[in-house]
């Protein structure tokens, strides 16, 4: 459930193209409007190098480990307070569209006091693939979602130094899109 | 500017000890900006690996004022220094 009190039910499916099977993924809140989408395209021989699929819809945010890993493996009690108070979701979900930015409103805490309640834009940038990954590939994309993910600034975003950080985000992906065999998938949980 | 690293060790197969600094600095260049630091020490003891363990921590928080202005404002300041223990058993099944 999200912080806003949203269900969110899973829909899966899947159609074969030529070989190639073709699987969808919705996402469907409680009014049954479509929260979500994913779209995922893999190569019919398993265990390719060259899986490549293209996600939309809400995620967690896909920085660091302690977002990544499941709460109940976690060695300490909480997450880190860049996942627990700095999440403008509050709930370690977030949006993004490969390989566009997406924008995001903030939704503010003004419980906690650690977040200002100032409209912001969020974008970030990821490719996946289903495939094992090196450490190397994980780090550069940990890096570069980072990056994405730090300009939540509104007033930033006017300035040319948040123009050059974007432009300095879609290159990183790309260079690590185009050095990488694979690049790391989101886990769940 | 958020920032966190974590350290574990295994004592035995059943008890760990893990410590944690966490950092978060909202940086939104606005009123109501503040620091918040986490120093975070943990003991974690493993009845049957994640699916049935006790985690204690005890965690010092120190929070600094707002950072928008040079002189302290009561209105806006936001000073949560506190020192926890938390402790939780989980059984996952």
């Amino acid at each position: 459930m999200r912080p806003d009190g949203v269900d969110l039910l899973p829909r899966k499916i899947g159609i074969f193209v030529d070989g190639i099977p073709y699987e969808g993924e919705g996402t469907l809140n409680t009014n049954g409007k479509p929260a979500g989408v994913c779209s995922l395209l893999r190569k019919a021989a398993s265990g390719t190098q060259n899986n490549v699929y293209v996600d939309v819809g809400q995620f967690k945010i896909p920085v660091g480990y302690e977002s990544l890993a499941s709460v109940s493996a976690l060695p300490l009690v909480e997450r880190a307070l860049m996942f627990t108070q700095r999440d403008p979701f509050d709930g370690g979900y977030g949006m993004y569209v490969t390989p566009a930015f997406s924008s995001v409103a903030h939704k503010g805490s003004s419980t906690t006091g650690l977040t200002s309640s100032t409209a912001s834009v969020i974008g970030r940038t990821l490719l996946l693939s289903r495939t094992p990954k090196p450490f190397w590939a994980i780090l550069a994309t940990s890096l570069t979602s980072f990056t994405a993910y730090s300009q939540e600034s509104a007033a930033a975003q006017a300035t040319p130094a948040f123009a050059r950080q974007v432009r300095c985000c879609r290159a990183c992906v790309w260079i690590a899109a185009f050095l990488t065999p694979s690049l790391p998938t989101l886990a769940t949980g | 500017m958020p920032a966190y690293g974590s350290l574990g060790y295994r004592f035995t197969p059943r008890l760990e000890g893990a410590f944690r600094y966490d950092f978060l600095n909202v940086d939104r260049d606005a009123t109501g900006d503040t620091t918040v630091r986490d120093l975070i020490f943990g003991l974690n003891y493993y009845i049957k690996g994640n699916n049935a363990k006790v985690q204690a921590n005890l965690i010092r928080r120190n929070g600094a004022k707002d950072l928008s202005g040079t002189v302290a404002n009561p209105a806006t300041d936001i000073h949560n220094d506190r020192t926890e223990l938390r402790i939780q058993g989980q059984v996952a099944f």
